[in-house]
């Protein structure tokens, strides 16, 4: 059974990371240690800010708090941005289905903050005794976050636009599979043109390829049916937010 | 006894709160973390007679005050309804009013019929914002089809029959009027109104069906004198919704003569809405030392 809940989690810390990527860790005893890897919260932000909650995928669950890295793109994350350590806000969840991770070799592709739902995914696919491969991309170097998180669950193949500009991290991933890797399972976050990439990739090589999806969420709980994604609308908060590629990219 | 409970027609409720239609789904394996019980009713997401998947994505777009959705009613049709979401309310001991939506007064006809045979459900609101396939125009928007559409399902049951209007109409009045004479048991006011956003770098319309409706605070001084525009005019119970968020906006509408309010948007943004209305409403009783919140109903007065 999945069950989720109302807290009013506490700012235990919320600081500038860089460029326009701010970190924040949660204080939520009773909903931390009911998340699982692939789940996520929805962020309600303080009364003056936007009207409805921000969908969040924390990168670490760890006893009561949560880790948060989230972009400032307008008013809802300027609003989380000016919280003050000590501050409550309330968040919803964890929600979502679970990530099961299945047995071997995975391969994690992210890019910027979209990258943070996978080291959840790596940690358990570790605990499991799986092999894991990330492939982190960002627009530079700062922004390949928790970089040495995902460097303890495996081997890291990182990309960044201004060094190698015009190429893809997934680039990495095709040659590897041209050289006779091959993963059972392939997660994929953060990048339309990643999900492309890999799907293609997928289509010639046969493994099963997940993707994190994004849409605008009004409650993250099944309420409103407002998240529908796909030929088939599959709701992202419910049947998400990790969903099969093929549903994702058409 | 509260002091909460209220009828609206004949049917009793322990308290006048209750989800809005399409806001709130109720799933025994995934229940909320709160006594679903302690709902006045539970209204579900309306209903079709045939299965449909609903508008295409995008659906949603956040306004300063409000919500725009574009859903449209992804329905799993009567029979599935009947076979697979009915029996999860078993058990229950809310009320549940199934809401409805037909594209003819003889699809009101039929999901009316067949859903008031089931015990289980005690009453039936009439979704009437839905587009009927001859005329292209809503029941809420034309008071021919208004009319035949309620006397239709009234013609097939006994239960609490309910027509759910919109506000975007001339006369708020003479709709509920028709309603009233057509064998409505109450009126639920008020449906979203028409509205759309576009993301002006893109200049891209965001909805995917180009337009929604609009909810959430935005609606709700409209709501408000929709609900005591009727109260005062027509002689039918209301059951006011647009934009409800705290205790102090139920007591506005109580005020202003709604027998019952339904809470939608408010839910997504602090899912515990409903029971927090609820327990401040019982709060205010005991604070004015009135014993029943039937004292408060249409008690709202001009200076
Ligand atoms: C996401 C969403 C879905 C809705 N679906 C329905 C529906 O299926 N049937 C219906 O009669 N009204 C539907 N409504 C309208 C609400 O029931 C309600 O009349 C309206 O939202 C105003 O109330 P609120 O401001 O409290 O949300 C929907 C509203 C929203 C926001
Ligand atoms: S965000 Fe409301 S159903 Fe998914």
């Amino acid at each position: 059974m999945r069950g989720w809940n109302v807290e009013a989690a506490r700012v235990i810390r919320n600081r500038h990371w860089a460029h326009d990527i701010w970190l924040m860790t949660l204080e939520a005893p009773d909903a931390v240690p009911k998340a699982q890897a692939g789940q996520f919260f929805m962020v309600v932000t303080g009364s003056g800010g936007p009207f409805l909650p921000r969908a969040m995928a924390p990168v670490r669950f760890y006893e009561q708090h949560m880790d948060i890295y989230y972009r400032v793109v307008g008013e809802g994350t300027q609003q989380m941005a000016r919280a003050q350590a000590g501050d409550n806000l309330d968040v919803i969840g964890p929600l979502g289905t679970p990530f099961a991770v299945r047995p071997g070799p995975l391969a994690l592709i992210g890019r910027g903050v979209g990258m943070t739902p996978l080291l959840p995914i790596a940690e358990r696919a570790r605990s499991q005794g799986e092999s894991v491969r990330t492939y982190l991309s960002a627009r530079s170097s700062p922004l390949l976050l928790e970089l040495a998180g995902f460097q303890q669950q495996g081997a890291v193949f990182v990309h960044t636009d201004d060094q190698a500009p015009g190429e893809l991290v997934t680039d990495r991933l095709a040659r590897h599979l041209a050289e006779g890797w091959r993963p059972s399972v392939v997660v994929v976050s953060g990048a339309h043109r990643l999900m492309r990439a890999v799907r293609d990739l997928e289509l010639r090589y046969g493994f099963s390829a997940w993707a994190f999806v994004e849409e605008k969420m009004a409650c993250g709980i099944g309420w409103c049916q407002g998240c529908a994604i796909g030929p088939q609308f599959r709701l992202i908060c419910q049947d998400g937010p990790a969903l099969p590629l093929a549903e994702v990219v058409v | 006894m509260t002091g909460l409970e209220v009828t609206v027609g004949s049917l009793a409720l322990r308290n006048p709160v209750m989800p809005a239609s399409g806001t709130f789904e109720y799933h025994p394996d995934s229940p909320p973390p709160f006594d679903v019980n302690h709902l006045g009713a539970i209204v579900p997401k309306s209903l079709t007679l045939y299965p449909q998947l609903g508008n295409r994505p995008s659906r949603l777009a956040e306004t300063p005050s409000g919500l725009i959705n574009s859903i449209g009613i992804p329905s799993l049709g009567l029979e599935r309804f009947l076979a697979e979401v009915l029996p999860r309310y078993e058990g229950l001991t809310a009320p549940v009013m199934v809401s409805v939506a037909g594209y003819s007064p003889q699809e009101y006809l039929t999901l009316t019929e067949k859903l008031s045979a089931v015990s289980l459900v005690a009453g039936i609101e009439l979704n009437l914002s839905c587009p009927n396939l001859d005329q292209h125009r809503m029941p809420a928007q034309d008071v021919g089809l208004l009319r035949e559409s309620v006397k239709s399902a009234r013609s097939v049951t006994d239960k609490p029959l309910w027509a759910k209007l919109s506000l975007e109409v001339t006369s708020i009045v003479e709709m509920a009027q028709a309603c009233l004479e057509s064998g409505a048991d109450a009126v639920t006011l008020i449906n979203t109104f028409r509205a759309m956003a576009i993301d002006s770098q893109q200049r891209r319309v965001i909805l995917g069906n180009g337009t929604g409706g609009l909810s959430g605070p935005a609606i709700r001084p409209m709501a408000l004198a929709a609900v005591w525009d009727v109260s005062h005019a027509v002689d039918i119970p209301v059951i006011g919704v647009g934009g409800i968020t705290t205790v102090d906006d139920a007591l506005m509408f109580l005020l202003a003569g709604a027998s019952a309010i339904q809470i939608g948007t408010a839910s997504f943004r602090q899912p515990l809405t409903m029971v927090r209305v609820i327990e401040g409403l019982t709060g205010h009783l005991a604070k004015l030392g009135v014993a029943s919140i039937a004292e408060i109903i249409g008690a709202g007065h001009l200076s």
